[in-house]
């Protein structure tokens, strides 16, 4: 499980050594030296623009897993803290909650990804609130009704007789149990907003130039995929890599917990 | 099923009405002044008169549910206004962008299930065979490779170098072949894994073993045993992957300049052609939920058990 885990950690590093270390600029153009072979200077060479592809790939791969780590987090604890509170805290809350939910659903996500682009402008910004928008509600109603079963449970039971306030049993009794299934659909999404996020860098309408986006990198190397291949490959495979790592930790995280 | 149905339609109804006032106050998110920007204030000159005048046509002036409730009548007669760019009614826009759509995402259901469904049954029953190694990787890769990267490799295998298909564009059916193939495979591969998933727990039931025991044949009981239990989940998971559906085929028409739905909002976003992109929100998204509502009525039909046990309780 670890080993997958450092997969999507290790872009985050090599983003972070990046700031660190005194690599190419991947911001600089030089046009004497577009799509140059990989050398000492450029490691996996020029685009065609002269810009450095390894320091813009790290850089890409720190915004764009960064961004999705981040609404996948933010999204899921929103979704724990309503739905722990609706569920079991405050069940009065539990009306105005499910109806909330069960009407922003509805929304697909990349249809108010593309309309939100639309109206505040093509961004990453209106790119994550789309999703954050959309996202919380499937935690939300995962946590909701994981919180429900759990509630009946015997223990949870005996805290109540015991006399715990509310809220210290569900840190304590129901939260572990609920933890895990959250934890898998989190690392499963990670992937799926990695994707996304790459799909509407690739239309243009994620991550605007000059900052890189693997989608958008392979989105310009396109032109050049006869005469210069490795323009697409290299963000190719560090999308294929992320993925498949999140993929296999979400599988790891389902055998660990035994779901 | 009458109860479901009056339940089902009065949810909707107002789920209905949430979303479309969402959908209506997303122009009025727009920073600053719309109408300003509607005129493009920054490279023409206009009077306060003119401003005032689109003000007044655009009902702007009016309080906002008074707008909310003008602009719903307006959109349960079809009529979603008009092209800022081109002034063509949004409907019209849509009837011929989503004839296009509807072509390409037909096309890659009918690939998906033609991968899905072979690929998945053949790893269930014979999981040492070729073939059920090969629907291994096929789900992996699928499920791992984004679709314009998929795309761009059938096009650069098969419209650029074999020249077999053209390359983008829509004319004649030759040139549906490799988007809805890409669509095909990156929603397709999904099904491999749980169709294989979902047989093998069928499969394990004692039903079926008793069945076997009975002696019927091994086809009639993949048929009439196997396959109607195993079609739920199947289903369910289809309802939710309309709405990515969606979202998957805008990113390839672009990809392919497939003159669909998906091409035109992203060229409306560039253009900012608000009404366009309002219709899209209301209508792709009453869309999505009606084939969620009847993709939840099959589910209802299918296990009518699971939900009798809910009225009881």
């Amino acid at each position: 499980m670890k080993k997958h885990f450092f997969i999507i950690c290790g872009c985050l590093f090599f983003a972070v050594l990046y700031a660190i270390t005194s690599m190419a600029d991947p911001f600089v153009t030089d046009v004497t030296n577009r799509l140059a072979e990989p050398s000492q200077q450029n490691l996996l060479g020029t685009d065609h623009l002269g810009r450095d592809i390894f320091s813009r790939l790290l850089l890409a791969g720190g915004i764009t897993v960064g961004l999705s780590t981040a609404i996948v987090l933010v999204t899921a604890t929103i979704g724990v803290l309503l739905g722990t509170m609706s569920g079991f805290v405050y069940r009065r809350l539990e009306p105005i909650v499910t109806k909330v939910t069960d009407a922003t659903i509805i929304f697909p996500d990349t249809v108010l990804a593309i309309v939100l682009a639309g109206v505040l402008g093509p961004s990453i910004q209106s790119l994550v609130l789309a999703i954050s928008l959309i996202k919380w509600t499937s935690y939300t109603r995962l946590v909701h009704t994981l919180v429900l079963q759990e509630s009946t449970k015997g223990h949870v039971l005996a805290a109540r007789v015991n006399g715990l306030t509310k809220p210290k049993i569900a840190l304590r009794h129901v939260l572990p149990a609920v933890c895990p299934h959250v934890l898998v659909v989190m690392s499963l999404d990670l992937g799926k907003v990695i994707l996304l996020i790459s799909a509407f860098s690739f239309i243009g309408l994620g991550v605007q130039l000059p900052f890189p986006e693997w989608g958008g990198m392979i989105s310009e190397g396109r032109h050049y995929l006869v005469t210069n291949p490795m323009l697409v490959f290299w963000p190719a495979l560090c999308i294929v890599l992320t993925i498949i790592g999140s993929t296999r930790l979400s599988a790891k995280l389902t055998r660990h917990f035994q779901i | 099923m009458k109860r479901f149905v009056a339940r089902k339609s009065l949810e909707w109804g107002l789920a209905f009405l949430v979303f479309t006032f969402f959908s209506f106050l997303l122009l009025r998110l727009v920073p600053g002044d719309p109408v300003l920007y509607l005129l493009k204030v920054d490279e023409l000159n206009v009077d306060v008169a003119e401003i005032d005048r689109l003000r007044e046509e655009l009902g702007f002036t009016a309080p906002v549910w008074v707008q909310y409730v003008n602009w719903l009548t307006q959109v349960l007669q079809l009529n979603l206004g008009n092209s800022l760019i081109t002034g063509q009614p949004v409907t019209q826009l849509f009837m011929d962008n989503y004839a296009a759509t509807f072509e390409l995402a037909a096309g890659g259901i009918f690939v998906a299930i033609a991968l899905a469904v072979p690929f998945g049954t053949i790893s269930a029953f014979r999981p040492k065979s070729v073939s059920a190694k090969l629907a291994t990787g096929l789900s992996v890769v699928g499920s791992s490779v984004p679709s314009f990267l998929i795309g761009l490799i059938l096009m650069y295998v098969f419209a650029v170098s074999l020249q077999w298909f053209p390359v983008m564009g829509r004319n004649g059916w030759d040139s549906l072949v490799l988007p809805s193939l890409t669509l095909g495979i990156a929603v397709g591969c999904v099904y491999i894994r749980l169709i294989r998933s979902t047989l093998l727990d069928v499969m394990a039931s004692d039903y079926v073993a008793m069945a076997r025991v009975r002696g019927i044949r091994s086809r009639t009981v993949l048929i009439r045993y196997i396959t109607r239990a195993a079609l739920p989940p199947v289903i369910s998971m289809f309802g939710v992957s309309v709405a990515s559906l969606m979202g998957g085929v805008v990113v390839l028409e672009v990809l392919f300049a497939y003159p669909g739905v998906g091409k035109l909002m992203v060229d409306s976003v560039l253009r900012r052609d608000f009404p366009v992109l309002q219709g899209y929100l209301v209508f792709t998204t009453c869309l999505v939920a009606s084939i969620n509502l009847v993709t939840n009525g099959m589910l209802r039909l299918l296990q009518p058990h699971l939900y009798r046990k809910d009225v009881s309780r």
